[in-house]
């Protein structure tokens, strides 16, 4: 169990430190979103799917001391209970994060607990992302040194964080990075700014199964490089990790690989890039019994677009760490403002496409079916896409402002959906969507803001169209009401409707949002890591404070 | 220059110490061999919270049935049919194995809501909320509680009338080891070989139609949290009775049952000892 008590002497040094050398400043945030559950018959939610709590909480304090060499935080949660969709292992309370860090003569030291990353992450990547009730925040050990200008070394070791408790094995990590033109006088006023990087991470778990002989120390290793070259932006990161059979993999002993490559180009009024990822038995968990992504080690981005409208992420990708191949294009351009098109203040035009397919699996002999436990799995050829398309995603998005006060922007996605790969639903095979929205903002008075949006999802599968508007009325800096209504008209079973009801009052940093309404179904995702959303029907009340 | 060379040394010499890395090359499966279990040896209960609408479950039961070949008769199995995938659903998935005692026990514990299947083993670790197992984690777990001795040991006695389905079950538990906390007897019937539908998301078509469900738990005899046998301290070689009564469902198959009996502690629910007899002997 995480330490409850550690915290209070923690700031005490931090005070001796404030007194004897410099004054520092303390800084937080408090958080709390909580909600009322009723029971709806339309929806299908009656009293022995109602939380026996009724209401339930999820709330959070940051505190940060920070002076020039020392900083010292901590993070306080109360969950009494987890709010529906967040897993009931959160359920408690308690210092759930602590750490003190100290920064002299260019050593950085960091006791307890650090969210790190190490190049794009695809090796290792602790963070929290609060929306999805994630966090692998290590506890344990961080340094980091820079022995010569341009040379950036960071170590690392440390248990991760599995809800209030720690993840059973020790992740020991080694990076460095080194920036050519910094070290080399000669590269120093060339155009082209290179840096490369390599890491090392070893995990450690005890082997107490009694059915596989499992490897005790796991070790992966990643080099990567970077080069900035005037508009152009190009990098790559490749990754290989030796034998990790794990729940995820099912136990296979095969070895696993991972590359991410990006070409980007920038000039004024115009943008685009292309990435591509490979990724094979990349699941890379500190506890090779868990499966998912509760206690993972590195972190396999989703390389789709991040959608904001409601419609827009009913079907939202999540990564298949066990094998995808896929690519991401994307162009932005604004068209020029006086011409024909873009009118008098111009026109953004935002192009998007992605895919995402299986790797080439093949058998390892004609006995052993693929991927069978307690073998080696498969072969995969590096260079061949597999047969099972898992996603595909085309969208366009115009805005322009039509003048002082309207502005509208207008977005069209179509997406295919493998949806037993991704979400395990059956049935339904591959969905496919096509979504509008259109979007407008106008300026009613200095203070005074309109923001409507019209949504429509039409689909022949899983649960059919859906329609959706939505109005938000700003009055700035403190206050705004909205009202908004999801309907699932296209489903064959229920047509239910969504509707949405909310206000928030904010005064200097402090902001209080009210609703109340009925949440959908779903799954929720946030770069490629994704939670389950059950429904509800309730009053939701939501705090935050930043100090 | 020379702080440099140090400084690579030390870099160097810190990637070494933790690169080590074990590569394994074969074979990759453990040669058990399965001891037989003593009249008093400890036995552990594994309760697998499953539902004929969970694709991923009979993953669960195949480790079930591997644990079950290493472990024999000290690894005592229920099947729980509860949450959203136990519920009886369209034309195929019409069976309802869930019962009152394993929805209390669901909801009360909170497994279907962290994702079928998982499972727990002796309920160990529910005081920390770390109770809740995925099926990948019971085999490590299972190991672990069986290198300790049994505190107490139980004994069945099955007397079934195949007339009027009435089946009397005696107890006999004998303490092996001094326990300073209340305890609790719990017994529930479990049948195996039941034919039905089962989802399977490895299985081409996923709906298998005849799907041998295992150890499905039918009724407990003893209410979802037992029956408290009265003490707080039980003494060591203390021996303790009980004898319960139950008719038996008629489209239950009684050859086809067992019953599985298990110490609590009465307050934290955590297991201390399991054991199984089939209905007819």
């Amino acid at each position: 169990m995480y330490e409850k008590l550690l915290c209070a002497p923690l700031f005490c040094i931090g005070s001796l430190f404030a007194q004897g050398t410099e004054s520092g400043k303390i800084s937080g945030n408090f958080q709390s979103n909580a909600q009322i559950y009723y029971e709806d018959s339309n929806l299908g939610i009656g009293p022995e799917n109602l939380p026996e709590e009724k209401f339930l909480s999820n709330s959070f304090v940051n505190l940060q001391y920070t002076s020039n060499i020392f900083s010292a935080g901590m993070r306080y949660e109360a969950n009494q209970n987890s709010l529906l969709g967040y897993d009931k292992r959160y359920n408690g309370e308690g210092i759930a994060y602590r750490f003190v860090r100290i920064n002299r003569n260019g050593l950085d030291i960091t006791a307890g607990n650090f969210y790190e990353q190490f190049g794009s992450g695809i090796i290792l990547r602790a963070y929290e992302e609060r929306n999805l009730g994630y966090d692998n925040a290590f506890d344990g050990i961080r340094l980091k040194y820079s022995p010569i200008e341009g040379v950036y070394l960071k170590s690392l070791v440390g248990k991760q964080r599995w809800y209030f408790d720690k993840s059973e094995g020790i992740v020991r990590g080694f990076d460095g990075e080194i920036s050519l033109n910094e070290i080399f006088k000669a590269l120093r006023d060339v155009r082209s700014q290179i840096s490369i990087g390599g890491s090392l991470v070893s995990k450690f778990q005890q082997d107490l199964d009694p059915i596989y002989i499992l490897p005790k120390n796991v070790v992966s290793w990643a080099s990567r490089f970077n080069v900035h070259h005037g508009k152009w932006i190009l990098g790559a990161e490749y990754v290989y990790k030796y034998n990790d059979p794990s729940a995820t993999n099912n136990f296979i002993y095969k070895e696993g690989q991972a590359l991410l490559a990006n070409i980007s180009y920038s000039q004024k009024r115009f943008g685009i890039s292309f990435s591509g990822k490979r990724v094979d038995n990349m699941s890379f968990n500190s506890d090779r019994n868990l499966k998912g992504q509760e206690v993972s080690i590195n972190y396999l981005p989703a390389f789709t677009k991040q959608h904001t409208y409601t419609l827009a992420t009913i079907y939202p990708y999540g990564t298949i760490a066990n094998g995808e191949m896929g690519l991401q294009a994307e162009l932005s351009y604004l068209i020029k403002k006086g011409s024909r098109i873009g009118g008098g203040f111009g026109m953004g035009v935002l192009i998007n496409f992605s895919n995402a397919y299986s790797i080439h699996q093949a058998q390892i002999d004609e006995k052993t079916s693929l991927g069978k436990s307690g073998t080696l799995g498969y072969t995969s050829d590096f260079f061949k896409m597999g047969d099972e398309k898992y996603f595909q995603e085309f969208n366009i998005e115009l805005s322009r402002k039509i003048n002082r006060k309207l502005k509208l922007i207008g977005t069209y996605v179509n997406t295919h959906y493998n949806s037993k790969v991704i979400a395990g639903y059956d049935y339904f095979g591959m969905i496919k969507a096509n979504i509008l929205v259109l979007e407008t903002q106008y300026k009613l008075k200095a203070r005074q803001a309109l923001r409507t949006e019209i949504q429509h999802l039409s689909t022949k599968q899983h649960d059919g169209n859906w329609a959706m508007a939505l109005v938000e009325y700003t009055v700035s800096p403190h206050y705004f009401f909205a009202i908004q209504n999801l309907y699932n008209y296209g489903n064959k079973s229920k047509k239910n409707h969504y509707p949405n009801l909310s206000a928030g009052y904010g005064k200097g940093t402090n902001r209080f949002t009210l609703g109340y309404g009925k949440q959908k179904q779903g799954i929720f995702c946030v770069g490629g890591v994704c939670r389950e959303v059950p429904k509800s029907n309730g009053i939701s009340l939501s705090i935050t404070s930043s100090f | 220059m020379r702080t440099l060379k140090h400084q690579v040394t030390l870099v160097s010499a810190f990637c070494i110490a933790f690169s080590s890395c074990d590569v394994i090359e074969g074979p990759f499966i453990e040669e058990r061999v399965v001891s037989e279990c003593s009249n008093k040896c400890r036995k552990i209960l594994l309760e697998d919270y499953t539902g004929h609408m969970c694709g991923n479950c009979p993953r669960a039961a195949e480790k079930i049935t591997e644990l079950k070949n290493i472990y024999g008769d000290q690894l005592v199995v229920i099947a729980v049919h509860s949450g959203f995938f136990a519920e009886p659903s369209g034309t195929y998935f019409t069976n309802d194995f869930r019962t009152k005692t394993g929805n209390e026990w669901d909801e009360h514990f909170g497994n279907s809501a962290a994702g079928n299947p998982n499972g727990m083993v002796n309920r160990a670790g529910y005081s920390e909320s770390s109770h809740i197992l995925q099926y990948t984690q019971w085999a490590q777990k299972v190991e672990e509680l069986l290198e300790s001795e049994p505190k107490a040991a139980i004994e069945l006695e099955t007397n079934y009338n195949a007339n009027t389905y009435d089946l009397t079950v005696t107890t006999e538990i004998e303490i092996l080891q001094t326990i300073s906390n209340p305890l609790s007897i719990n017994l529930v019937l479990t049948e195996s070989n039941v034919v039905g539908y089962q989802k399977d998301y490895d299985a081409n078509p996923e709906k298998i139609p005849n799907y041998q469900h295992s150890h499905i738990m039918r009724k407990s005899l003893t209410g979802s949290w037992g029956k408290d046998l009265g003490k707080e301290t039980y003494q060591n070689r203390s021996l303790i009775s009980n004898t319960f009564h139950i008719t038996l469902d008629e489209k239950w198959l009684p050859e086809n049952m067992s019953i599985v009996a298990f110490i609590t502690k009465t307050n934290t629910l955590e297991v201390v000892q399991a054991q199984e007899s089939p209905v007819i002997k």
